[in-house]
């Protein structure tokens, strides 16, 4: 008996304590959201700012007047952010926004870890509150009795000021229709800025109160902005009240399955959070339809032309010195060939990853930021098939049903992905999406048996005729050209047309009596099909099958290339995928800062379209 | 007071509004006639400052607002109440008042309007503030966004459609509150396709159509315009 | 179309490699530089110092060693991804490092692949030489089968019956929770195991692991996180009570650069392996810390003391091989002996494991720091089950 109550005892109190923090982490997200409607993906990474701040701070002062300092700097430090960075965004396509803040992320962490070293600073503890005391014969820690105490007191400071100040009455106002309240005479860029200072300031709050029974490490940024992006569409997007319900429900569920089974722990909020789309696709406390804010300033799709004849020359000038790759690599200084070949077959994988997005994103319109699932999919698809398919037939023919499985099963996920968020759309599918991915991520690491965990599955690269780099390379190559071709003439063809009008007028489009569900769902089982193919044929030129293959970076990465080229063409997705890889590769191998380079360029790609597109005529208000 | 001269907009390179001018005087009220889609709406967003002027120049007070954003002309002493009302739906008809309060100004010539002055003019508020502001009707909604824009203490008041889809004892009321407000000495912009609530309210009225200034003049000798109404005012 | 012609000039103008005029012996490096810092950037002192000392030598076969470093980020894809630019672009030799057993596995399945040397200095998994071995990997450091039996040794004489594990859910982990209770049954038959629990690497929950734990009400505990998930472990068993009136038997916890982060948190009494590095008094380990706190102004980790000798292996394999030739190379690792700062030790040509020992002690609190106690060096020979055993644990084709 007493067995019983001590550990439902301790799962609650557990439960409380992980659903506080991530409530101190998303609620600022959701604040921020709600009012600019930008999803701050840096979020986590001024969460770490606030920890190693206090930190630092805690070499001069006590703990709650380093906390306190840590917060202040991390909201000013959000304020200028908010100011420099994210207000030009406002009006800006998502993908840009989205990417903008993951430039950011990428230079903070760069930024850190020049600053404060890539050691984990492992905090002290906070000496007032380092004991214990014992509850059903059990010792518990007060900083955790803390931590809830801390959390509830947040979350009662913000419904006090939420519902009972004017400030908190025009965040609330401005998160449903921000023109408006400036046809109020309220001046709503201070009022963001002013929200984007509380949000970063809760955000290190959450960091600094990690501390004492932490560490501060340059991990955090990621691992905390995605579990609070969970929280945050659990909740529903931009509601505080919602983000509460929802990290609770987390950490409860969390605390209580990690009892039952303890392997499960990365996996349970995204299954929680797949559970609440399903049956409320709008989160715990989010209004049925989000509500329009002012139109992005639409980034207008060039009109879909024909190859002229000198591009068509072109690309078969290409296509030629492509096939003839192998031939002409060796004849360079250095023999590069065996390396050229890598880049090459890795470049072309890169390139249909990017036509993969190049479809969803710049034919359909349809922002995702977990395109690395269905890569992820592929990968694992082909990496279990394979194995056991040699010890059947010929290499080649294994090697083929491996990549058929690849492309289905990529085909499948992207089935899925897109029945879940059928009736989503812009920021909130971007969400989504990510968080599905993050899902199957955690899968991957956490299905060991399955999947190979964090060792992933080796000796998967081909044997035989392919094992040849110029073999295989040649076969990436006939199917990526193919492949580009078929997308851009389906780009032509009825369901292309269907598509680009869903981008171009959904409103017209869903009037004109198309059917939405059937065109979102083909868009997304190509899109994860040619993914899934550019995921085995990753796997078959490593020759082996990690969990990154299905993470955020890689997500990211495939955003980057398709900025980078231009997201309307085939061509722009393989170009950008060939500057992407010639940069990544280069930097990867010159500097260990070359995530904040990354960061920088991205930032400067991002601002250089914006300011080209800022000369148009821009319209607001509805 | 208000000078609009030659306002010229589009989307998307499809001109909206061509070419537009006219004046309003200090405590005049001017009613904006025309059919759906003759540009009333627009050229009150473009006054209130939601949609930039392709060409054109917007005087306020002798200053040139042309490029000013909504909250600085808001806060010069122009209100705006727009045809969808766009109460925020999850306050309460409180707190949406008190999105738009703002303290007057001592020097303002016209008397200062609070909650108590608020709530004789539209006295049917006073037994719901406490609902969401979406679960209110139609009417109450119109009264709401035109208070909350009055808390504000506007000089001039931009009514787009204010009778739109109101019972026709409520259009009466709305029509007394506008006049109560002229009589207040605000200076009234209103667009209106029902010619009498116009008739009702504002002496002057500029006809719209096909994005330009077809007529203005007094309502009376516009309303006696067969002609005129046939081509741009008739259903 | 432009924007492809540049990427490829780009991708391939640039990465051709630059003809070297000295012509040394490229080791290619891989290891987490950035994820695992406390103990990869005192490895890359320990290089460092070898290569300045081997090279101020003259160098071995009369060039200088060089040593091209690349971060994998704690990622297995991407260390294979570069064991294969080290290879194919940058020339290298042969191949050296990685600290987690993935990465580890990872780069020799890619060595072996592509017939390459690789010396896989610091991961620990059995495997690497055993199941999974290859004729082209060699590893230094004791294997979790070596710590996992010294540790067993001590853990046979506690009178705990009841025991629990926690460890990383990767193959470091689940290879050390293995070995252990394998060698702690063999020893003990009445203990039984009543609780595992399994964190993520570098994600351990605290609260939930240490509640996992608790309920499971264990008599004794054998840990096999290290790093910022072993600090928050302790940090909140501490304040729970959790290890007081248990034994802990706790792998690499006595190595500095997991041991020093604990400060005044370090349990009293643990039984750990590690490297009491202030109180070894032999005369190899006297003249490395010598060099090393000279040219670093700084004290050793275990990491100075794995990378320096991964450095000197290399050196002495060259010597012996007088080739860099791969073949030649493996050759002159089977049974190669070298010395290193605890003492000389050989890599077995049975099986590749080199018999590079480990200290076991017990924990204790100085002054607000960890320190080892009671500890004594154990020889990985007596570790390790015969070389014959251990060759045929390994697939036929890494036999010969």
């Amino acid at each position: 008996m007493i067995d019983t109550l001590q550990t439902l005892l301790f799962v609650l109190l557990n439960g409380f304590v992980s659903g506080g923090v991530l409530f101190l982490i998303a609620s600022g997200l959701t604040l921020i959201f709600g009012v600019s409607r930008v999803v701050n993906f840096a979020h986590g990474s001024l969460a770490m700012v606030g920890a190693f701040l206090t930190y630092t701070l805690l070499a001069y002062l006590p703990y709650p007047l380093a906390i306190l300092a840590a917060v202040l700097s991390v909201a000013l430090l959000g304020a200028g952010i908010e100011r420099s960075l994210i207000r030009p965004l406002y009006r800006a396509p998502e993908l840009l926004q989205l990417l903008a803040t993951f430039a950011l992320v990428l230079i903070i962490q760069d930024a850190a870890l020049a600053i404060w070293g890539p050691e984990d600073l492992l905090g002290p503890r906070w000496p007032s509150l380092s004991g214990s005391v014992t509850l059903l014969e059990r010792r518990y820690p007060v900083y955790n009795l803390f931590l809830i105490v801390a959390a509830a007191g947040v979350a009662i400071g913000l419904h006090w000021l939420m519902g009972r100040t004017r400030f908190g009455i025009l965040i609330r106002a401005a998160t449903l229709d921000a023109p408006m309240l400036a046809a109020l005479g309220v001046r709503e860029d201070r009022l963001r800025t002013a929200v984007f200072a509380l949000g970063a300031g809760l955000a290190g709050l959450g960091g600094a109160l990690l501390l004492p029974r932490d560490a501060a490490h340059l991990g955090l940024d990621l691992t905390l902005v995605v579990d609070a992006f969970v929280v945050v569409v659990v909740g529903g997007l931009g509601s505080v009240g919602g983000a509460f319900r929802a990290a609770l429900l987390i950490g409860l569920v969390q605390s209580a399955a990690l009892v039952i089974w303890p392997k499960s722990s990365l996996v349970l909020p995204f299954l929680i959070m797949a559970l609440t789309l399903w049956l409320r696709p709008q989160g715990l406390g989010g209004k049925p339809p989000p509500p329009p804010g002012p139109p992005p300033l639409a980034e207008r799709a060039p009109p879909l032309r024909p190859w002229s004849v000198r591009q068509k020359q072109a690309l078969a000038l290409a296509g030629i010195a492509l096939a003839t790759a192998p031939l002409w690599l060796s004849l360079l200084p250095g023999s590069p060939r065996a390396y050229g070949l890598l880049l090459l077959t890795e470049f072309l994988c890169l390139g249909l990853f990017a036509v993969s997005l190049h479809w969803l994103i710049g034919v359909g319109g349809l922002v995702t930021f977990g395109q690395a699932a269905f890569f992820g999919l592929g990968a694992y698809a082909l990496a279990l098939v394979v194995p056991s398919a040699r010890a059947g037939m010929p290499e080649e023919m294994a090697l083929a049903l491996g990549l058929l499985n690849a492309v289905l099963i990529g085909g499948l996920g992207g089935l899925g992905v897109g029945a879940l968020s059928l009736r989503l759309s812009g920021v909130s599918l971007a969400m989504v999406s990510l968080a599905v991915a993050q899902g199957l991520w955690s899968l991957a690491i956490q299905a060991k048996g399955l999947t190979g965990g964090d060792d992933g599955l080796l000796g998967l690269s081909p044997k035989g005729f392919f094992a040849d780099r110029a073999a295989f390379f040649l076969l990436v190559l006939v199917l990526s050209v193919s492949i580009a071709v078929f997308v851009r003439r389906l780009s032509f063809a009825p369901t292309g047309a269907f598509l680009r009008a869903l981008r171009d007028h959904p409103g017209r489009a869903a009037a004109s009596g198309l059917s939405l569900t059937g065109i979102k769902l083909r868009a997304f089982a190509l899109s994860g099909a040619i993914a899934g193919l550019a995921g085995g044929l990753t796997v078959l030129t490593r020759g082996s099958a990690f969990p990154q293959l299905a993470s955020l970076g890689q997500s990211v990465d495939g955003l980057v290339m398709l900025v980078l080229g231009g997201q309307f063409s085939v061509i722009g997705a393989f170009g950008g995928a060939a500057l992407f890889h010639a940069l990544h590769s280069e930097l990867i191998r010159s500097t260990p800062y070359w995530r904040a380079i990354l960061g920088l360029a991205l930032l400067a790609l991002i601002f250089a379209r914006l300011g080209f597109r800022a000369r148009r005529p821009a319209w607001f208000g509805r | 007071m208000l000078t609009v001269d030659g306002l010229t907009l589009g989307y998307g390179g499809q001109p909206v509004l061509a070419d537009v001018s006219f004046t309003l005087a200090e405590g005049e009220a001017l009613a904006l006639l025309g059919r759906n889609g003759a540009g009333k709406s627009t050229l009150m967003k473009a006054l209130i400052g939601f949609i930039p002027l392709a060409t054109g120049r917007i005087l306020w007070c002798e200053n040139d607002i042309s490029r000013w954003p909504p909250f600085r002309r808001a806060r010069a002493g122009i209100g705006y109440v727009p045809e969808e009302r766009r109460i925020f739906a999850d306050l309460t008809v409180a707190e949406n008042l008190a999105t738009g309060l703002r303290t007057p100004d001592p020097e303002s010539p016209l008397p200062p309007w609070d909650i108590a002055r608020i709530l004789s003019l539209f006295p049917a508020l006073t037994a719901l503030l406490n609902q969401r502001g979406g679960a209110i009707s139609g009417g109450e909604a119109q009264m709401l966004a035109i208070s909350r824009c009055l808390l504000g203490q506007p000089r001039l008041l931009l009514l787009d459609e204010p009778a739109e889809g109101l019972a026709p004892m409520i259009v009466h009321d709305m029509i007394e509150a506008i006049n109560l407000m002229r009589a207040a000495g605000l200076t009234l912009l209103l667009s209106e396709q029902m010619l009498p609530v116009a008739h009702a309210c504002a002496p002057r009225a500029l006809v719209l159509g096909g994005g330009r200034v077809q007529a203005a003049g007094a309502m009376e000798a516009v309303l006696e315009d067969r002609a005129l109404i046939e081509t741009w005012l008739g259903v | 179309m432009r924007r492809i012609s540049v990427a490829l000039t780009l991708a391939l103008g640039l990465s051709a490699p630059l003809a070297a005029a000295a012509d040394p012996i490229r080791i290619g490096e891989i290891n987490s530089y950035t994820a695992l810092a406390a103990f990869t950037q005192p490895y890359k002192k320990g290089i460092e110092l070898a290569l300045e000392e081997i090279n101020r030598a003259g160098g071995v076969l009369g060039r200088p060693l060089e040593v091209v470093f690349r971060d994998d980020g704690f990622k297995p894809a991407d260390a294979a991804r570069h064991a294969e630019e080290l290879v194919t672009a940058e020339k290298v030799d042969l191949l050296a490092g990685t600290f987690s057993s993935s990465t580890g596995l990872a780069v020799a399945d890619y060595a072996n692949r592509q017939k390459i040397l690789f010396v896989a200095s610091e991961p620990l998994s059995d495997a690497l030489v055993w199941e999974k071995g290859s004729r082209y990997v060699f590893r230094l450091r004791a294997s979790t089968a070596m710590q996992a039996e010294m540790l067993a040794a001590e853990a046979a004489t506690l009178p705990a019956t009841r025991w629990a594990t926690v460890a990383p859910n990767y193959e470091y982990g689940t290879a050390f929770v293995a070995a252990f209770k394998q060698a702690l049954s063999a020893k003990r038959p009445d203990v039984t195991w009543v609780g595992e629990q399994w964190p993520a690497q570098g994600k351990l929950d605290a609260g939930a692991t240490v509640e996992g734990l608790e309920s499971a009400k264990p008599q004794a505990i054998f840990n096999a996180t290290f790093g910022a998930d072993l600090a928050r472990f302790v940090k909140e068993g501490n304040s729970r009570d959790l290890f007081k009136g248990r034994a802990v038997v706790s792998a690499l916890t006595g190595e500095p650069e997991y041991l020093d982060p604990l400060k005044d948190e370090t349990p009293e009494g643990w039984i750990v392996t590690g490297y009491p590095w202030s109180q070894i008094n032999t005369e190899a380990h006297r003249i490395f810390r010598t060099a090393y706190e000279g040219k670093f102004k700084e004290t050793p980790r275990l990491g100075s003391v794995v990378g320096y000798t991964t450095i000197y292996t290399i050196a002495a394999a060259l010597k012996k091989a007088g080739s860099t030739d791969t073949e030649k190379l493996i050759a002159a690792y089977r049974g190669l002996t070298f010395d290193s700062p605890f003492g000389p030790a050989k890599f077995r040509a049975g099986d590749h494991q080199s018999t590079l020992g480990a200290f076991v002690g017990k924990t204790t609190q100085k002054d607000g720091r960890g320190v080892m106690v009671e500890w004594r060096y154990i020889d990985g020979a007596s570790v390790l089950p015969s070389e014959d055993e251990g060759r045929n644990r390994r697939p036929a084709e890494a036999r010969n």
